[in-house]
């Protein structure tokens, strides 16, 4: 089965699994310099994750390049976090968001990684090291990918403040979430997080009901529409939570909500069908819908953006040869090829500079800089994205990450959010 | 269950004087054993462990095997887990009076009205063709059929029985008790297909040559003799509904709640003792309402 | 009881009301596996392919899905003649993703399989799959009746002769 439309998020089912076929048949391995080069042919590394970046042609390419086999295996977040937490053993390399690591990684099923090993660590995008973008940024709330980065040493579950030489995950994808909206159906500009509460969309907005992010767009709104000013949006108070949710409730009460949604094809399906014209979305399935032939727009918000990112991290149990290969593995993944093809389905590489490297200069262009397409902006799968002459919304890379509002994130209040949640579903 | 030589000890098997001696009163609960074995496996063990579990205490770095309360203080203390539970029983109320109403009708239809044993089969078959295909595929196959733009709101429109779509239809309450009385339905005509298939057929030539109308066969013979049936599919329509989490958060577009969402959505941020609390209550409910139901109605003529 | 009469008819359009309702879904997702190669999982349709189909087949597919789908099918071959215990073991153990997503080790079921689809999947193929199960059933069915006329006939013809 060949990737068609190459923008979906998670819309990539062949991802799961069964690399197998295509794999073994490439036996094209080139001496890989390292005295494991032989052995390491036979290693098998089971990889699972959302899905997000668990894509077939990366598993298909690693084998090319590597010699040895990736599995591949697909969840939502929800079962992502469980497996990784009860099932340490299924699996070699963890593809998990940064929120889920902040739950994952204290409860000692992934060992820290020796950034000595990782050949690219010193190119990482600075707001993996120290939060900031660029040196005058301000750190976004929530739980931002460089506070739960690092812990404190090889054996440490702890994590640390500053950068230390052991990463608990290294950042591979992130991207900004906002407002999607239908151009044809709403009727006037939208510019604020708060348009999504506006009465005029009465039965056609919807938010996401995976409730640690969820909470984060309602409180986008909440803080746009004026009610409330938080300290923090990604570790709220119990009374902050309060009105937040109160807000949300009489919201639906009102009828504002057509649905929530909580998988990416939702977000796409209720788009597409015209169940709803606005909610939070990310920018991938704004593409997918696009690609159906439905007008659709990634707007940026005068709030900013809702940011999240993921990374790979390895399983406590890997060791020897095995250990090995991860290594080796992910340096191959932060060497370009991977970072390219990211970029192309619209999310960004943690490592620009080998990234640009494997990418056409009009499309680094496009999908970096925010600049008109010279040529046909085609999916890595070698689908029409965009016609020459489109400007990508939201514009370049600086003015998308660098006005990230807030990460998605774990609360200390945690327990009390989802029962809050849980009071909003059921009223 | 007939477990004859498997189940006993080979070394009483062997002799026949001791197996003579030893076993009549022992044999039963041989026989029982291998049941007992695999329910205590995959059965009881599974449950003690979410008992245990729920009077645990959560931690950052993983459950503490402590005995606290709070856990079961924190279902109670909140307005959300009565609401939940209203909302729950009465899908399974409006589920289960609806799939009764349309199970008994179809099992009645099938088991009298149809002649001959051929086509009993075959409108039998007919009716569980559907449910071999997977129940999400099911499910969703209702979301282009009732949406806003779906097949029944272009072909009202295009009646003219209304000008603009109807919104009830998806993401409602309406569309989870549809998508419940069409995904276990048949769970409802099974069992009472088969009760009504062994009413001695006598009986009934006996009320009508004593003169009752057909109405009054159906509620003094035909009822009372398929009690067992409808008790078997009460129990598993209920249950069903009871446990249900995906088709509420499907259908209602998330924005109702159930047990099981409930029970879901803290599991998904690890809260697994009070999941497990959850779990455990529920389980006690559900068990209360097979106990009344079983109370009602003997089953075990049926079996 | 009495087969003629308005009761009866009654009855038996009640009952083709019911088997009505069981499949008027079943042919919404018909009519959408035919989607075209750019189409999502609801109408409007974006042109007619059997795109989808092919789809399925390809062996590149999630965990071999063709494999998986051989193995349920031939579980599906035995169930008729046990339907009514089968069906239910059949039919829930299916669903039994939930279930299977926290206790499944590292490889991918049927069940997570279409779980995963979806969640994962904004294509028809999902679709193509369900009218594929359907059609399977019905060509069971059919041939299990025919089985069962025919060994009658030899049956009856022994008893003659």
């Amino acid at each position: 089965m060949t990737i068609e439309t190459g923008v979906t998020r998670r819309g990539l089912l062949k991802t799961a699994a069964a690399v197998g076929g295509a794999a073994i048949g490439s036996g094209a391995i080139t001496g890989f310099p390292t005295i494991w080069a032989q052995n390491i042919k036979n290693v098998t590394l089971r990889q699972f994750g959302t899905g997000v970046s668990d894509v077939n042609a990366i598993a298909v390419k690693c084998k090319e390049d590597l010699g040895f086999t990736l599995n591949l295996t697909a969840l939502d977040s929800d079962a992502v976090t469980q497996r990784a937490i009860t099932q340490p053993n299924s699996y070699d390399i963890a593809d998990i968001e940064y929120w889920i690591c902040k739950k994952v990684f204290p409860r000692s099923v992934l060992q820290p990684m020796d950034t000595t090993k990782l050949k690219y660590f010193d190119k990482l995008v600075p707001l993996f090291i120290t939060g900031k973008l660029t040196p005058e940024s301000v750190i976004a709330q929530g739980t931002a990918p460089h506070t739960v980065g690092f812990v404190e040493g090889k054996e440490s579950t702890k994590f640390s403040k500053t950068p230390t030489e052991w990463l608990t995950m290294v950042p591979t994808i992130y991207n900004a979430d906002t407002l999607g909206i239908r151009p044809d159906l709403v009727g006037r500009p939208i510019t604020q997080w708060k348009d999504l509460a506006d009465p005029a969309f009465k039965g056609k907005a919807s938010i996401l009901n995976i409730p640690s992010i969820g909470i984060m767009d309602a409180a986008m709104v909440c803080e746009s529409l004026g009610i409330i000013k938080y300290a923090d949006k990604g570790n709220m108070t119990k009374a902050e939570i309060d009105t937040t949710i109160k807000t949300m409730i009489d919201l639906k009460k009102q009828g504002q909500f057509r649905a929530f949604w909580k998988t990416f094809d939702e977000s796409v399906n209720l788009m597409v069908s015209g169940e709803v014209i606005i909610q939070s979305m990310c920018s991938p399935a704004i593409a997918a819908v696009r690609s159906k032939g439905v007008p659709c727009v990634y707007q940026p918000l005068k709030e900013g953006y809702r940011s999240w990112g993921g990374g790979l991290g390895l399983a406590k149990h890997l060791k020897g040869i095995e250990l090995e290969a991860a290594y080796e593995y992910i340096n191959w993944y932060m060497s370009g090829w991977v970072g390219a093809y990211l970029n192309r389905q619209g999310y960004y590489s943690a490592v620009l500079e080998t990234a640009k490297a494997h990418m056409e200069p009009y499309e680094w262009a496009f999908w970096m800089e925010g600049k008109p397409a010279e040529k046909d902006i085609m999916s890595p799968e070698g689908k029409l994205m965009e016609k020459a002459g489109a400007v990508r919304d939201g514009g370049s890379f600086y003015e998308r990450m660098g006005h990230v509002a807030c990460w998605n994130a774990v609360m200390d209040e945690d327990k009390y959010m989802i029962q809050k949640w849980n009071e909003f579903i059921a009223a | 269950m007939s477990l004859p030589a498997a189940a006993v000890p080979s070394g009483a098997a062997a002799t026949a004087p001791a197996r003579g001696r030893v076993l009549p009163s022992a044999m039963p609960y041989l026989q029982a054993l291998p049941l007992w074995l695999v329910m205590g496996v995959f059965l009881l063990i599974p449950i003690a462990t979410i008992v245990m579990v729920s009077f645990w205490e959560d931690q950052e770095t993983g459950l503490a095997p402590t005995f606290i309360l709070d856990n079961y203080r924190d279902v109670f203390a909140t307005q959300v887990t009565f609401t939940t539970y209203l909302s729950t029983l009465r899908y399974a109320a409006i589920v289960w009076v609806s799939t009764l109403a349309i199970g008994f009708t179809v099992a009645y239809v099938l088991a009298f009205h149809i002649r001959s044993t051929l086509w009993q089969m075959v409108l039998f078959q007919v009716c569980a063709v559907p449910f071999l295909t997977s129940n999400v595929i099911r499910m969703i196959s209702w979301i282009p059929f009732l949406g806003r733009n779906g097949l029944l709101n272009s072909t009202l429109i295009g009646l003219h029985i209304t000008d603009h779509p109807l919104e009830f239809l998806l993401f409602s309450p309406f569309a989870v008790v549809l998508t419940f009385v069409h995904l276990y339905a048949l769970f409802m005509v099974v069992p009472i297909f088969n009760t009504m298939m062994r009413i001695d057929r006598s009986l009934i030539e006996a009320a009508l040559d004593a003169g009752a109308r057909p109405i009054e066969v159906l509620r003094h013979v035909i009822i009372p003799l398929s009690l067992p049936g409808i008790a078997i599919g009460t129990i598993f329509v209920v249950t069903l509904v009871m446990g249900d989490f995906v088709t509420v958060q499907m259908m209602s577009g998330g924005q109702s709640a159930s047990v099981g969402l409930l029970i879901k959505n803290e599991i998904s941020l690890l809260q697994y003792p009070e999941a497990a609390a959850h779990a455990v209550i529920l389980l006690l409910t559900v068990l209360m309402m097979v106990w009344a139901i079983l109370r009602v109605v003997d089953i075990r003529k049926e079996l | 009881m009495e087969k003629s009469g308005p009761r009866h008819w009654l009855l038996l359009i009640l009952f083709a009301l019911f088997v009505i309702f069981l499949y008027g879904p079943t042919l919404t997702i018909f009519i959408l596996s035919f989607q075209g190669p750019d189409g999502g999982l609801t109408f409007p349709m974006r042109g007619v392919s059997i795109y989808w189909f092919q789809n399925l087949f390809e062996p590149q597919m999630v965990g071999d899905f063709g494999g998986s789908l051989e193995r349920s099918l031939s579980l599906a071959l035995i169930a008729p003649s046990l339907v009514g215990v089968a069906l239910f073991g059949f039919s829930l153990s299916y669903d039994e993703f939930s279930r299977t997503i926290m206790a499944a080790g590292s490889d991918n079921t049927l069940p997570l399989e279409v779980f995963a689809m979806t969640t994962n999947v904004t294509t028809p193929v999902l679709y193509a799959l369900g009218s594929m199960t359907t059609l399977f059933s019905f060509a069971v069915v059919i041939t299990v009746t025919l089985t069962v006329l025919a060994m009658r006939r030899k049956r009856g013809a022994k008893l003659a002769g």
